[in-house]
């Protein structure tokens, strides 16, 4: 299992890098180094600098100060290409890949085989097919890459970065949209590229997974390497470095008064994948909705907030049903949706902090005249932005700008803007640092506190049983199991959300 | 560092009107009939017609979209103005029948446009087409005068020393202020234009939106097209060719960010004055009408570059 020996060659060191920005520092010395064959984690919060020295091992940044070693050989990079030369490679958390070309044609984009000018597909299917082989995995060279699954897509830059001859392989939180045997099927592929000698550089925020993939993990704040940890370390431990204190309870205490039903679901079938959903949510709830990706938790949220067309099935709101359901009326009866992808869906990212927090309600914007009164927009944003303690010079900053945890903030703000009672939250804290998760579980809770609920779809386990009242676990569309705060466990979750039910044979269905 | 950050910022901002005020400031030494007030009017009274075209594209072009259209409205509606005033309606009826047709003429592209999800840019240009020919069709491509004394004063009469088209123009540009920045409608634009997934998620009812604001560039269409009618005391049935893309060119000079979600009505302001000085500059100096539409060209791509150079050093700061 373990790869790695004393005689492994060193790949890459780093001396006393620093970096600055317009006076800012980004990076204040940081020195590390890489052996073939291991797997370095490199963990801290959103803007302790990661993305700083990838950016400059990757040669899109140049350094202030220190020496890049690769191979014991004092380096310069200066561009992208060259650290492609130098045998590093990306794999970002935006995949990079041409949806519409093939899986040989984006691996060889820009470094077609061929002469005169004409491609030689079969050699680069022949090679491609012998990557893939390498690794162990079975995909079609002369699929589309659209059609892939982001696993698939993740593993296709893999090959690509091995195609490029690239033995330091940077790896950009790889798994913050995979299943969890899509995860297992990834570490399956980093440990064949360990047991060849390849070194990876492992970023990530799940740190429950690093124990399985790392010999190493090495924590940055505020541009410092502040702890090198040996992987067995505890998640709290890690966090503890990380965020520089203590974090006693990362969870709420679940002690809301639990009342009326809010919101019903009733054998909700749409036309992709939910087939006879059914469940409540009630006053002073939070209701986890647990499963592997793409097993219909989205599209559940989606439905319900109207964003699907033709579903069959009733929903109903305090009692009242709710037909054919669109955004406008589901924001005047009460429901917010906190999308899963901010950028995408979430926020304006060009307008204000402002102008994104009355998105959804400007009416409390609004002068006599019905005109915006820039003054009163700003108070109301001012107020927001204090009670979600959103970081940022002042409300007319625009949302760009923000870090990942101050742009969730604004959804939220938003989404609270409307006055709902039940919030639908897919995946509220992807992508947002420790302190930012814990603000965010706060206000979850305090919400639920004023008889309102939450439906929290999350792939994070941790924060589904930290959460939730109670948890539902679907499995291809359907609701396959539901336990208590108390009864749920990781392994139970699992073995409905992978199919147990079926092998149990228990609750066949007739139709 | 902010300091640097502020001035970028102050350099996006207002960097097509120093641009501006450089160009007046050179061409008064050389040409002395340039600076006079009866040039600037002369100037405005110019631009004035075209500049409610851009006036309706700026909306169009933030909210995302883009509207090729128009000119084919423009003569549309100066030829049903006139058609009608031929006939003996008043001027009320005329001017009124021809805003409706503008409106709903833009209606009808948003219309498709929300309900097909297509391009508008394929959209607006095959109602192009159409707008031409119906026009073409109902007036047998033969020009329709006009003789109605009150109704020519609207595009060449005068309050005191202002000739109307450009006090027109100025509300136009007001009222499209307003709306942009002080009215829900407003909002929603910048908030499709910049990212129409996130609108329709905040509950924003994007197909209206749409099929509103292609209407308010069909009414804009409409008023040039009833300018066009007065100033030239007929209904021309071949106005209008190449109209929009003055239009746009206005609208880029002005620095509206041809994604959406970005820009104003003053800075296309801007852009339209940039444009009249530069046709007008030319002609005082006695150089040729065709070398106008090579600087415009040169002129529009140095605009696009210089704030692609100045976002650039936003980014960076």
């Amino acid at each position: 299992m373990n790869t790695l020996t004393a005689q492994s060659p060193i790949l890459l060191e780093t001396h006393n890098i620093q970096k600055s920005f317009m006076g800012h520092v980004a990076l204040g010395d940081v020195s590390f180094s890489l052996r073939g064959g291991e797997c370095l984690a490199l963990v801290g919060e959103n803007g302790a600098g990661k993305s700083t020295l990838m950016k400059i091992l990757s040669g899109v940044y140049k350094r202030d100060h220190g020496l890049i070693k690769i191979k014991g050989q004092e380096v310069q990079i200066g561009d992208p290409k060259a650290a492609q030369k130098l045998g590093i490679s990306i794999i970002h958390q935006e995949l990079q890949l041409i949806p519409d070309l093939t899986v040989y044609e984006n691996i060889f984009l820009g470094r077609e085989y061929g002469k005169a000018g004409i491609i030689n597909d079969a050699e680069m299917i022949r090679q491609t097919r012998k990557l893939l082989d390498s690794i162990e995995v079975a995909i079609d060279p002369k699929s589309l890459v659209r059609q892939l699954t982001i696993a698939e897509q993740q593993v296709v830059e893999i090959s690509k970065a091995l195609s490029q001859n690239a033995d330091i392989i940077i790896m950009d939180e790889p798994t913050a949209s995979l299943s969890l045997t899509e995860v297992q099927q990834l570490f399956g592929i980093i440990h064949q590229l360990k047991r060849e000698g390849k070194g990876i550089i492992y970023i990530s925020h799940r740190l429950e997974e690093l124990r399985g993939i790392a010999e190493r993990i090495c924590v940055l704040r505020d541009g410092t390497l502040v702890k090198e940890l040996p992987c067995d370390a505890e998640v709290d431990e890690i966090i503890e470095h990380m965020v520089g204190r203590k974090i006693t309870n990362l969870y709420p205490e679940l002690n809301s008064e639990i009342g009326n039903c809010l919101l019903e679901v009733d054998n909700l079938s749409d036309s992709q994948i939910l087939s006879d959903v059914s469940m409540q949510i009630r006053e002073g709830e939070v209701v986890g909705v647990s499963g592997l990706m793409g097993s219909g938790q989205t599209q559940l949220a989606r439905a319900i907030y109207g964003l699907t067309k033709r579903i069959k099935g009733e929903i109903r709101i305090e009692g009242q049903s709710y037909k054919n359901p669109s955004p406008q009326r589901s924001i005047r009866l009460g429901l917010g949706l906190v999308s899963e992808d901010r950028k995408d869906e979430g926020l304006v990212l060009g307008m204000s902090i402002a102008s994104n927090t009355t998105l959804s309600n400007l009416e409390p914007a609004l002068n006599k005249l019905r005109m915006i009164d820039s003054r009163k927009e700003n108070q109301i944003a001012e107020q927001y932005r204090g009670k979600l303690k959103i970081k940022s010079v002042n409300c007319l900053q625009e949302v760009i700008l923000l870090s990942g945890g101050n742009q969730q903030k604004v959804v939220l703000a938003k989404v609270m803007m409307t006055n709902p009672k039940v919030i639908i939250m897919c995946e509220p804290t992807r992508g947002v640092d420790v302190n930012a998760k814990v603000e965010i579980y706060n206000l979850i809770d305090q919400f639920v506190r004023e008889k309102k609920a939450v439906l929290l779809i999350s792939s994070e386990l941790p924060e589904i049983l930290g959460l939730s009242h109670r948890v539902l676990v679907m499995d291809k569309g359907k609701i396959v199991a539901e336990f208590s705060h108390q009864e749920a466990t990781q392994e139970k979750i699992m073995y409905y959300a992978t199919g147990g039910n079926l092998i149990e044979g228990g609750e066949a269905d007739d139709k | 560092m902010t300091n640097n950050a502020q001035f970028w910022m102050f350099a996006r901002k207002y960097g097509m009107l120093i641009v501006l005020i450089l160009f007046i400031t050179v061409l008064a030494f050389i040409s002395p009939q340039f600076f006079t007030t009866s040039n600037f009017l002369n100037i405005g009274r110019q631009v004035s017609l075209n500049a409610i075209l851009a006036a309706g594209m700026t909306i169009i072009i933030i909210s995302g979209g883009i509207d090729l259209s128009i000119g084919g409205l423009v003569a549309l509606t100066s030829c049903l103005c006139a058609a009608m005033l031929a006939d003996g309606h008043s001027i009320f009826i005329a001017i009124g029948l021809a805003v409706l047709v503008g409106a709903a003429g833009g209606f009808a592209n948003g219309f498709v446009i929300a309900k097909t999800n297509i391009a508008p840019f394929i959209i607006t240009l095959a109602a192009l087409s159409v707008f031409k020919g119906v026009t073409l069709l109902f007036t047998n491509a033969r020009p329709i005068p006009i003789d109605n004394d009150t109704f020519g004063q609207l595009g060449q009469g005068y309050l005191g020393k202002i000739p109307y088209p450009i006090l027109i123009m100025l509300a136009i540009f007001f009222i499209v202020y307003l709306v942009l920045k002080k009215t829900k409608l407003g909002r929603y634009v910048y908030a499709i234009g910049g990212n129409e997934k996130s609108a329709i998620l905040a509950g924003i009812n994007v197909p209206r939106i749409k099929m509103i604001v292609y209407s308010l560039s069909g009414i804009a269409a409409a008023l040039t097209g009833v300018l066009y009618a007065s100033r030239l005391l007929s209904g021309v049935p071949n106005l209008g060719t190449g109209f929009e893309l003055t239009a746009i060119t206005a609208v880029v000079l002005g620095g509206t960010s041809f994604t959406g979600g970005q820009g104003g009505v003053w800075g296309t302001l801007i852009g339209v004055i940039i444009l009249g000085v530069m046709g007008n500059a030319l002609n005082l100096l006695g150089i040729s009408a065709f070398y106008q539409d090579i600087v415009t060209g040169f002129v529009v791509l140095l605009a696009v570059l210089f704030d692609r150079f100045i976002y650039t050093r936003l980014a960076t700061n």
